[in-house]
């Protein structure tokens, strides 16, 4: 019964009858976004892969095998070229849409091809997400951005909660990623590893790197309560993503594009308290 | 105030709005693994001083073996590990398909013939990379 009002105030949080012009430029990014992904992605190096070595995951078991270079090629142009539309064509509202559709169906199809190789990959997952409630919205229409908004925090929350729920606080107080850091820097990952092995050479330095991951993870909710801390989480989680691939070599950029981009563009909107 | 209107979805939108973050949320919390919905598995788990892992090695006619250098072998090789460590679960075509995939992958790259590929299982000392232990798990030839 006393959850009965709190759902409702999330309910018209969340679906507010409001129009504002930064839900149309987040939107645009994000079109812009998955366009730029689409075409510079790592997908092409997919094709030839042998019959055997196929792991199809999500859309991607449309396939029986991984698809030639044409095919890969041809959903790239495609996708490419409805992200054009979907961001060229911002005025005209319909065509936009209908591209901006195009444009993310071509990234997941290219994304499930990619985690397909028998390793579970978080790269594009989190630029598909975040653009889902723009996909069928009205270019200004406010419910997207704060749908967006719910669905980083949600990304993040977990990454912290899978760690917690996999390791404990083990995770932060013990060597876990001095240990992570001496494997990367090892790994031929990092274009530095020297980076990654002087953090694993400084005991401190990998626990407060450790605290810090989780810490920021676990807390990212609080950005859909507390409009003040959006742009602190936007620096922290472009800190995060910068650190991991000077450390880990790991490429999260896309990641680092977009929690700041729905964090800023969703700042002025209320927080979900009212 | 039309202006305002236009901006709330209907009824549909919003429950469809509503079962997407549900599936997030169930995703998150293990239960349910359909990407790009998933449980945000990134170094979930916990590094110790030493690691268990996989290596694979091919053989040529006389025996010598050298590492499969999956590393400088094309992206589509990546989940290397993953396969490795799921090979003992593959009925006799996955292993054949797989290991016919490795062979053919080794010969093109050292341009040299490889009679077998073996999986060792691994201990490994962390900090220094050193191997500590490996056993023979696997052997499996050109089909």
């Amino acid at each position: 019964m006393t959850a009965l009002p709190a759902v409702g105030r999330a309910h018209d949080w969340l679906f507010p009858d409001a129009v504002d012009e930064r839900a149309r430029w987040v939107r645009l990014s994000l079109a812009a976004l998955v366009g730029l992904r689409v075409a510079l992605g790592p997908y092409r190096a997919l094709a030839g892969q042998p019959e055997g070595l196929f792991r199809p995951l999500g859309i991607a078991q449309l396939f029986d095998r991984m698809p030639s270079a044409t095919v890969v090629v041809a959903l790239q142009a495609v996708g490419v070229v409805a992200a054009v539309v979907a961001v060229a064509a911002r005025r005209r509202e319909g065509v936009d849409r209908a591209a901006f559709v195009v444009a993310w169906v071509a990234l997941l199809l290219l994304g499930s091809l990619r985690s397909s190789v028998g390793k579970i990959l978080h790269n594009d997952v989190l630029l598909l997400l975040a653009a889902v409630p723009f996909l069928l919205a009205r270019p200004r229409a406010v419910w997207p951005l704060r749908v967006a908004l719910v669905t980083v925090s949600i990304a993040y929350f977990f990454a912290g909660a899978t760690k917690l729920r996999s390791s404990g606080l083990a995770w932060v107080t013990t060597d876990n990623v001095r240990f992570l850091m001496y494997a990367a820097s090892r790994s031929g990952r990092p274009e530095w590893p020297s980076i990654a092995r002087y953090v694993a050479d400084h005991a401190w330095m990998s626990k407060l790197s450790a605290f810090y991951i989780l810490g920021v993870e676990v807390a990212f909710p609080a950005a859909v309560f507390w409009r003040w801390t959006r742009p602190l989480f936007a620096i922290a989680a472009v800190f995060l993503h910068v650190a991991t691939w000077f450390t880990l070599g790991i490429d999260y950029w896309l990641w680092a594009a977009v929690a700041p981009l729905v964090l800023v563009g969703a700042w002025r909107l209320t927080p979900a308290r009212r | 105030m039309a202006e305002a209107e236009r901006g709330r979805p209907g009824r549909a939108g919003r429950a469809a709005t509503a079962a997407f973050l549900a599936a997030l949320v169930v995703s998150g919390a293990g239960g349910l693994d359909a990407w790009p919905f998933t449980d945000w598995r990134l170094f979930a788990g916990l590094r110790r001083a030493t690691e268990t892992g996989w290596v694979a090695t091919a053989a040529d006619g006389r025996g010598v073996e050298r590492a499969v250098p999956f590393s400088a072998l094309p992206r589509h090789y990546a989940g290397a590990l993953q396969l490795m460590q799921g090979f003992g679960r593959l009925d006799d075509d996955g292993r054949r398909e797989l290991c016919d995939a490795w062979i053919q992958a080794v010969e093109e790259h050292h341009a040299s013939a490889v009679a077998e590929i073996r999986l060792y299982r691994t201990t490994v000392e962390t900090r220094s990379g050193n191997v500590i232990r490996r056993s023979l798990e696997h052997t499996c030839g050109r089909s």
